[in-house]
C-alpha cells in the first residue's frame, strides 16, 4: 500500500505542480522562453500538431522544473559519474562547454556569407579590412582535454574565411581568467589588451582610465544555468569612461531606429544579464562618439562577444556599426550602410565559426 | 504517446488511473477502452480508423466462425488471416518488395505516402492469435465488440508487447474477473517504475553513446567494440524496460501479460537465447507458425525448412529491410548449427560462451545498423582491418565517462539483484525503504525527462 501510494504520490503532486507552472513563460535558468498551451482546432487535433505542442508545452511546464533540472545534472554527475554534463565541463571552477570537432560545413557557410560581403559590399572602396577570431574557453584546455578539437588547425581554417585583410591574433592577449566562471563570454573588464591588440592594428588610439563598476552581484550566465557542475562566483562588471555620456547609441531592432544606452543596466535583472552590453544582440546597432576623430569609421561584423568589445573600440571612431548577421541578412547591408572608408573588422567566436548555420 | 514521457507520466497516467479506479467496475472496460484510443491516436489521429477498422474484421470474423460449419470455420478463418496480413503487408512491407521489384523491373511502384501506424505488428499478431485460438476451440468466441477492442488495443501492451495469446487473457477482459489491490498496484508500480528507469536513466544514455560514436572523426578498434556492447545493451535495457512498464501498469489495472524477458544473456547459447529474450513473440512463432508446419516432427530437412521460414518471418517482423532479413537468417544458421551440427558438451565450454557473447553484439550490430553498408564498414574496424589504432585518447575518455553506466548496465544483466529484491520483501525496514527508494527512482526518471534528453524509442517501428 505504501508503494502505492508512494507511486501515485509523486504523480500526484507532479500533476499540481504542473498545473501550477503551466503559468510560467520563461525559464530563468536556461534563459529561453517556454512553449505556449497550443491553441486548439480540429485540423490542428486531426494532424497531431495540437498534440505534438502539448508535448512540448507538457515538458517545459513541468511542475519544479527548475529543481528537476538541477536534479538531473547532479545525477548524471555524480550518479553516472559522466565527465561531462551535456558536453559542459567543470576546470578550475570554469564551465566550459567543449568544442570538440571542426565543423567543416559551417566554416564553408561562414566563407560564403564572408565572400558574398567582400565581393558585393567592399570591392571598389577604399575600406581596410581586419579579421580577428575570439578563441571560446575550451581553447584553454591541453590539447585533446576533454576531447576537446584541435584549436591549431581550426584557426588556420578559420583564418582562411576571409580572402582579404590584416588578421590579429587575439590569442597571445588572452588567457581563460578573462572570461566568466558561468558564462561562454569574456568579461569586458579583462578584454583591454585584446582590445590593444586590435587598436594597435587598426591604428587607432583608445582611452585610458576606465573605472571598472559592477551591474550584478552574483551574476549567473548560460552554462551555469543548466548545470549543477562545480563553478566559481561570477559579478557582471563594465568598463565606464566620462567621454561615454556623451555617446548617441542606436539599435535597428524593429527597423525603426531606437536610442538606447551604452550599458542599458536594468537588462542585469532581465533573462540575459549579459544584455547590458549594447542592449544586447541586435542586427545594427550604431554608436556615435562626438569626440572620435571625425575621418574614423569603424563597421565591425561580430557576434554576442562583439557587443562588451565594441564600447572600447569605438573611443577610437566618431562613428561605430555593429553588424550580427544572425539577426541581419548579409544581402540587406547594401540598402543600410555605405561602405566606403571605414575600418570594417570581422570579429567572430570560435563558436559561432563551428556553428555558422545561424549567419544569414 | 509514450510511457517514458512528460504528458504520459504526469497526465494520462494519473487522469486514466483516477477515472479507471473511480468508476464502478461494469465500466472499467469502457474507461480504459477510451483512454486507450486516445493513447493511441494522440499522435496520429487517423490511425484509429485502421485499428477501428481491424477490430471490427477480428470480432466479425470470430462471431462469424461461431455460427458457422466447419468449412464455414476454415473459410472466414482464411479470409480474416488475409485482410489482417493484407493489411500488415500495405503498411509495413509494400514498400520493401516494390523496392526490389523496381531494382529487377525497373517499374516503380513505389508509394511514398505509407507510413507505418506504431504497433501494427503487434496488434497484428494478437489479432490473429484470436482468430487461431477461436478457430482451434482454445477459447472461446468474445461476443462484446468493447471487450474484444480491449484486447486489441489496451494502451500498456498496444505498441510493443507483451504479444498475449487472446486464450490467455480471455478471462481478464471481463472487469468482474480481474482482481484490483493495493498489493497487485504496488506490485505494478514497483515493476513499472524499474522498466522506466532502464529505459530513461540506462537505455537513453546507451543510445546516446552510439550517436556520439557515429560524431567521433578517429574511433579506434575498442571504440568499435564499445559501440556493440552499447548498442545490445541499448536495445536489451530500451524493449525489456518498455516490456517491464507494459506488465507493471497491466498489473495495476488487474491484468496479468506475460514476462518478454528473462536474463537472456546468460543462455550461454543461441538457443537458450531466444527461449529468453522477446518471449512472447517466440511463443507465438511456435505456436502459430512452427508447430503449424509440422514443427520437428517430420523429419529433420522438414524441421530445418519448418526452422528457415520461422526465422525468416522474425527477421522481417522486426523491419522491412535487408539487415533484419540477415539478422533472421543468422540466427536461423546459428540455430540449425547448434541443434544438428556443435555438440551439446562444446555449448557449453566457456569458449562457446565467449563465441555466443561476440555472436550477439555482433548480430546487434547488424539490427542496428540503418544499411548492410554500414554494418560491413563496422565489422571491418571491429576486426583490425580498417587500419584503425587499437585504442585511443577518445576511446579511453568515452569508457571512463561511461564507466557507472556499463557497469551498471551490465550488472542488470544478471538476476543478482532481483533475487536479493525477493529475499529483503518481508523485511520490516526493507518494505519501508522500498516505496521511498522507487519514488526517489521515479523523480529522477521524471527529471531526466523533464531536462528534454535524448528518448529515442527503438521498437516503435515494429
Amino acid at each position: 500500500m505504501l508503494s502505492s501510494i508512494a507511486f501515485f504520490g509523486v504523480l500526484g503532486c507532479f500533476l499540481m505542480g504542473s498545473l501550477w507552472a503551466g503559468q510560467m513563460d520563461v525559464s530563468k535558468s536556461e534563459r529561453r522562453k517556454l512553449a505556449l498551451f497550443p491553441e486548439a482546432s480540429l485540423r490542428a487535433i486531426a494532424s497531431g500538431q495540437w498534440q505534438e505542442e502539448f508535448d512540448e508545452y507538457a515538458t517545459d511546464h513541468t511542475g519544479f522544473r527548475e529543481e528537476l533540472l538541477k536534479l538531473k545534472s547532479l545525477t548524471s554527475r555524480y550518479g553516472f559519474g559522466n565527465l561531462d554534463d551535456e558536453g559542459v565541463i567543470s576546470h578550475n571552477n570554469y564551465l566550459i562547454q567543449v568544442e570538440r570537432q571542426i565543423r567543416e560545413d559551417s566554416l564553408a557557410h561562414a566563407a560564403a556569407i564572408f565572400a558574398d560581403i567582400e565581393q558585393k559590399d567592399l570591392v571598389d572602396t577604399d575600406c581596410k579590412v581586419y579579421f580577428a577570431i575570439i578563441p571560446d574557453k575550451s581553447y584553454f584546455l591541453e590539447k585533446g582535454q576533454y576531447l576537446n578539437m584541435d584549436y591549431e588547425a581550426f584557426f588556420e581554417q578559420a583564418f582562411r574565411l576571409l580572402d582579404a585583410g590584416t588578421q590579429v591574433d587575439l590569442r597571445p592577449s588572452l588567457e581563460l581568467e578573462d572570461y566568466y566562471y558561468t558564462d561562454p563570454h569574456w568579461r569586458q573588464e579583462k578584454i583591454l589588451d585584446a582590445a590593444q591588440s586590435l587598436a594597435d592594428a587598426m591604428n587607432v588610439h583608445l582611452l585610458d582610465g576606465y573605472t571598472i563598476k559592477t551591474a550584478l552581484n552574483n551574476f549567473i550566465g548560460q552554462t551555469g544555468g543548466r548545470t549543477m557542475l562545480k563553478a566559481g562566483k561570477d559579478d557582471l562588471r563594465y568598463l565606464w569612461h566620462e567621454q561615454m555620456k556623451d555617446w548617441k547609441v542606436t539599435r535597428y531592432d524593429t527597423g525603426k531606429p531606437e536610442s538606447s544606452g551604452i550599458y542599458p543596466l536594468e537588462k542585469a535583472q532581465g533573462l540575459d544579464p549579459y544584455q547590458i552590453f549594447l542592449g544586447g544582440s541586435s542586427g545594427l546597432i550604431e554608436i556615435e562618439n562626438p569626440q572620435g576623430p571625425k575621418e574614423r569609421e569603424l563597421i565591425v561584423f561580430s557576434d554576442s562577444y562583439g557587443s562588451s568589445m565594441v564600447p572600447i573600440l569605438a573611443a577610437g571612431y566618431s562613428k561605430t556599426t555593429l553588424v550580427d548577421l544572425r539577426n541581419l541578412p548579409h544581402w540587406r547591408l547594401k540598402s543600410l550602410i555605405d561602405f566606403d572608408h571605414q575600418d570594417v573588422l570581422f570579429l567572430y567566436s570560435t563558436s559561432v565559426l563551428n556553428a555558422s548555420q545561424s549567419l544569414k | 504517446m509514450e510511457f517514458s514521457s512528460i504528458t504520459f507520466l504526469i497526465w494520462f497516467l494519473p487522469l486514466c488511473s483516477l477515472a479507471y479506479f473511480a468508476v464502478p467496475r461494469s465500466w472499467k472496460n469502457i474507461v480504459l477502452l477510451g483512454f486507450s484510443l486516445l493513447f493511441y491516436g494522440w499522435s496520429r489521429p487517423e490511425w484509429l480508423l485502421l485499428i477501428g477498422l481491424e477490430c471490427l474484421v477480428g470480432y466479425g470474423c470470430g462471431r462469424w466462425m461461431d455460427t458457422g460449419s466447419n468449412k464455414q470455420r476454415k473459410a472466414v478463418l482464411v479470409l480474416g488471416v488475409l485482410v489482417i496480413v493484407a493489411l500488415l503487408f500495405w503498411f509495413k512491407y509494400f514498400n520493401f518488395f516494390a523496392g526490389i521489384f523496381l531494382e529487377i523491373t525497373g517499374l516503380d511502384w513505389m508509394v511514398k505516402t505509407i507510413l507505418l501506424p506504431i504497433g501494427i505488428s503487434f496488434y497484428t499478431f494478437q489479432i490473429l492469435s484470436y482468430l487461431a485460438d477461436v478457430y482451434t476451440h482454445q477459447a472461446p468466441v468474445q461476443r462484446s465488440l468493447i471487450r474484444f477492442s480491449l484486447y486489441v488495443c489496451m494502451f500498456f501492451q498496444l505498441i510493443a508487447g507483451p504479444i498475449v495469446r487472446y486464450s490467455e487473457i480471455e478471462s481478464q477482459l471481463d472487469a468482474a474477473q480481474r482482481t484490483l489491490s493495493w498489493h497487485q498496484t504496488a506490485k505494478g508500480s514497483a515493476k513499472f517504475v524499474c522498466g522506466l528507469a532502464k529505459k530513461v536513466l540506462i537505455a537513453n544514455q546507451l543510445s546516446s553513446l552510439n550517436v556520439f560514436f557515429r560524431s567521433v572523426s578517429n574511433p579506434s578498434v575498442l571504440f568499435y567494440w564499445l559501440n556493440a556492447l552499447a548498442v545490445t545493451l541499448f536495445i536489451y535495457y530500451d524493449f525489456s524496460g518498455y516490456s517491464d512498464m507494459a506488465i507493471g501498469l497491466g498489473q495495476m489495472m488487474g491484468f496479468h501479460l506475460p514476462e518478454n524477458f528473462d536474463y537472456p544473456f546468460l543462455a550461454g547459447n543461441f538457443t537458450g537465447f531466444w527461449r529468453h529474450w522477446h518471449m512472447t513473440l517466440t511463443r507465438w512463432f511456435r505456436d502459430y507458425v512452427y508447430i503449424p508446419l509440422g514443427g520437428n516432427r517430420k523429419g529433420k530437412p522438414r524441421q530445418i525448412f519448418n526452422l528457415l521460414v520461422v526465422w525468416l518471418l522474425t527477421g522481417l517482423w522486426h523491419g522491412a529491410a535487408w539487415n533484419f532479413v540477415l539478422w533472421g537468417l543468422l540466427f536461423f544458421g546459428l540455430l540449425v548449427l547448434e541443434k544438428f551440427v556443435i555438440p551439446t558438451a562444446w555449448q557449453q565450454t566457456l569458449w562457446y560462451r565467449i563465441l555466443f557473447i561476440i555472436g550477439i553484439l555482433i548480430s546487434f550490430v547488424l539490427f542496428y545498423d540503418d544499411s548492410l553498408a554500414l554494418f560491413t564498414a563496422d565489422l571491418q574496424a571491429m576486426f583490425g582491418l580498417a587500419g584503425l589504432p587499437f585504442s585511443n585518447g577518445v576511446t579511453v575518455y568515452t569508457l571512463l565517462s561511461n564507466l557507472v553506466l556499463l557497469t551498471m548496465a551490465a550488472a542488470g544483466c544478471f538476476p543478482f539483484w532481483k533475487q536479493k529484491y525477493h529475499q529483503l520483501e518481508n523485511n520490516r525496514h526493507f518494505a519501508l525503504a522500498s516505496p521511498i527508494g522507487m519514488a526517489l527512482v521515479l523523480v529522477v526518471c521524471i527529471a531526466w525527462l523533464a531536462a528534454g534528453t535524448f528518448n529515442p524509442f527503438l521498437y516503435f517501428r515494429f
